[in-house]
């Protein structure tokens, strides 16, 4: 096999698309557990404990909640192994208060995400 | 013309260039932004782009699929266009009784445009049972005139004595057409691939005319019935214009010379 | 004797064996659908029962009756005199790009960009610069203050087709322009030359070198132009499915609808009938007063 072969401008584009391409497909694979993990705290930005998290789906149509989950002594949360890409977050607890719907977008469906900022439940009057 | 300032020309060609290239910087700002279906008035630079819309696309219709059937039928109609266009043109280069008449058959072929024939060819292609499928799809375009006459032209460009080698050789008349002409005509094969794989990339009537099943859609089929859908609610129509018009502006890059010879040559009539 | 013979024939059967399957193709999808639209042009055809002659049935209903196709046609033969707009634009680009500026191939490629790309993504992107509240053409008017308002390019009935008519310019031009190219790098530089020492200034030696030396390549741009107009069916189909009304509708863009909307095989086969004889008779016109083979080319966009 002649080495020029390599150097046509064909299999450089199409060459690397083919290896951009499977090095994605090996990071989605490593990464798309479904697991998000989080803190929710209160108002007073100390974590709350059995607080409710709603995971929901949205896709073009509607946004239907698909799983739910409470928080940890700690205010911490878990959910595993959805398969989703477009997300809405949405935290309550009763005497402390709510947040209201907040929405993330994933690059691919279940892609493992760790929130950075805790959810912060607002006081309702 | 020589003596002429350069700047008023260069200035003109920007303007122009910048004419035909809005479009395709809009749909792409808008495929990263999304804001300029709603907000108003529309700015230049894009506000928090994000590639989320490509994800929507990707898993809100069968992207993959669709991307997938086009690849299929495309391959079908560049592999077959090279194997009968060569065979043809080769048929051509010799003389035999009924040449002039089937010279005549394909270029009065060349002037029943594709359009004329979709109601027909729609009852032939039930009649094969070939509905809704990747063959039935490539079959009417696995030909074309415009190539037979661009091989035609290059097998004659070959000279006769090496032939005559062969043949004196004891080559078979068939492995000669594929063994020792073929690979010394590598720019008609070129513009062969370039102009059937555009054509039947981009072709969106005759796969609309036959296909009902959705999976078996193609590229350009997928984006207008998401057109439909979606109308311009959302910048995922945009972000699927990007992606369909990808492959063809990679390819026409990649290719320039080769595809703007063709078409001259073809539209010269070889 | 005998073994030149046998081998004679041999040589026949490969010819006519490597020329079958090519010809197969198009006698089965160009000369058989074009005699079977005649056909079935003069019957009622049905998915259900066995077609009856219908003599010169249809021909009648679509010639007095149908308000539609005569404005199909008409449509589609503004859009074929619209040809010479574009021709007219790309020979002054061609022009430009032919003279020794630098990055010359660079303009050339950006023009030439709107061809290979799909028409349906053309339709849609276009479709979306003429939208009356966010498009971008009306918020050029708006801040220039031409208009106060957006108008609603694609649903107006006087506007539609214009509007078209310049998505499929911009999107032929570059076409257009690779052809004028090519047959004005076929011009010698030597006939310039000698002209310009004899005293000839530049627009002389435009009207009377170039344009003459061109005349070929323009043709074929108008042979080019007219099947487009007659084939044009993804851009008008994509940006307004032939609306408002039947303002934008092209004759095949109506036989389109006629036949697999409406299922009417037989009306639409007429239709066709009628669509190919008129531009086969443009299009010989043009070959004609272009004196002898401008070339017609297989575009089978």
């Amino acid at each position: 096999m002649s080495w020029s072969v390599l150097r046509n401008r064909y299999s450089i584009t199409f060459g690397s698309i083919a290896i951009l391409a499977t090095i994605w497909n090996v990071y989605v694979a490593l990464n798309d557990d479904g697991i998000i993990t989080g803190t929710v705290v209160g108002p007073d930005n100390r974590p709350v404990a059995g607080a409710t998290v709603v995971l929901s789906e949205k896709t073009l149509l509607v946004t239907a909640p698909r799983a739910r989950t409470t928080s940890d002594a700690n205010g911490q949360f878990r959910f595993n192994g959805h398969k989703l890409y477009h997300i809405y977050l949405e935290a309550s607890k009763e005497d402390i208060g709510l947040m209201k719907a907040k929405e993330f977008r994933l690059y691919f469906k279940g892609q493992n995400m760790a929130l950075e900022k805790p959810l912060r439940l607002e006081a309702t009057q | 013309m020589h003596k002429y300032p350069h700047w008023p020309i260069h200035l003109v060609l920007v303007f122009v260039s910048a004419l035909m290239l809005v479009p395709f910087i809009w749909v792409f700002k808008t495929s990263l932004t999304g804001e300029n279906i709603f907000s108003y008035p529309p700015s230049i630079l894009p506000k928090d782009p994000h590639f989320f819309y490509y994800v929507d696309v990707w898993y809100t219709i069968p992207f993959f699929r669709y991307l997938v059937n086009s690849v299929i039928v495309s391959a079908i109609v560049v592999v077959a266009n090279i194997i009968l266009n060569a065979m043809a043109g080769y048929s051509l280069t010799r003389e035999f009784v009924g040449k002039k008449a089937i010279i005549v058959l394909y270029l009065s072929c060349m002037m029943i445009p594709f359009q004329v024939t979709i109601i027909p060819a729609y009852l032939i292609t039930k009649e094969l049972g070939l509905l809704n499928t990747h063959l039935g799809m490539a079959l009417p375009v696995c030909s074309t005139i415009v190539c037979i006459f661009v091989f035609k032209a290059s097998f004659d460009a070959i000279p006769k004595s090496l032939i005559d080698a062969a043949r004196i050789d004891g080559m078979p008349d068939w492995k000669i057409v594929f063994r020792l002409m073929l690979p010394l005509s590598k720019s008609a094969i070129a513009t062969n691939v370039i102009l059937a794989f555009i054509w039947s990339w981009n072709n969106f009537l005759w796969p609309l005319v036959i296909i009902r099943d959705q999976n078996m859609q193609t590229l350009p089929l997928g984006l207008s019935r998401f057109l439909t859908v979606v109308e311009d609610t959302t910048g995922a129509l945009y972000a699927f214009c990007i992606m369909v018009l990808l492959p063809g502006l990679i390819i026409f890059l990649l290719s320039q010379k080769e595809f703007i010879a063709g078409l001259t040559k073809g539209a010269a009539k070889g | 004797m005998q073994l030149i013979k046998k081998k004679r024939t041999r040589e026949l059967l490969l010819i006519w064996f490597f020329i079958a399957p090519s010809l197969a193709i198009f006698t089965l999808y160009r000369i058989v659908p074009l005699l079977w639209n005649g056909v079935l042009s003069l019957q009622f055809w049905s998915p259900y029962k066995l077609p009856e002659f219908a003599k010169l049935y249809h021909y009648e209903e679509m010639l007095f009756y149908d308000d539609a196709f005569w404005q199909a046609l008409w449509n589609t033969i503004i859009l074929m005199a619209s040809a010479p707009i574009g021709i007219a634009l790309a020979l002054f680009i061609a022009v430009l790009v032919d003279t020794q500026v630098r990055g010359r191939n660079i303009y050339r490629t950006i023009v030439f960009m709107s061809y290979p790309v799909m028409t349906v993504a053309v339709g849609i992107i276009w479709q979306w610069l003429y939208n009356e509240k966010v498009g971008l053409i009306n918020y050029v008017l708006i801040s220039l203050g031409i208009i106060d308002r957006g108008i609603p390019f694609l649903e107006s009935f006087d506007l539609a087709l214009p509007c078209v008519i310049v998505a499929s310019i911009w999107q032929v031009i570059g076409f257009y322009m690779i052809i004028l190219l090519s047959g004005l790098q076929n011009i010698p530089p030597s006939l310039y030359e000698s002209a310009a020492i004899d005293g000839a200034t530049a627009w002389m030696r435009f009207q009377r070198i170039t344009l003459p030396l061109l005349k070929p390549s323009i043709f074929l741009c108008f042979v080019i132009g007219i099947i487009n107009s007659f084939t044009n069916f993804d851009l008008v189909y994509v940006m307004t499915q032939g609306g408002p009304g039947h303002a934008t509708d092209l004759l095949i863009t109506y036989i389109y609808t006629v036949a697999f909307k409406l299922s009417k095989f037989d009306y639409a086969a007429a239709m066709t009938i009628v669509n190919f004889l008129f531009f086969l008779g443009l299009a010989l016109l043009a070959n004609k007063a272009a004196g002898g083979e401008a070339g017609a080319i297989d575009v089978g966009k």
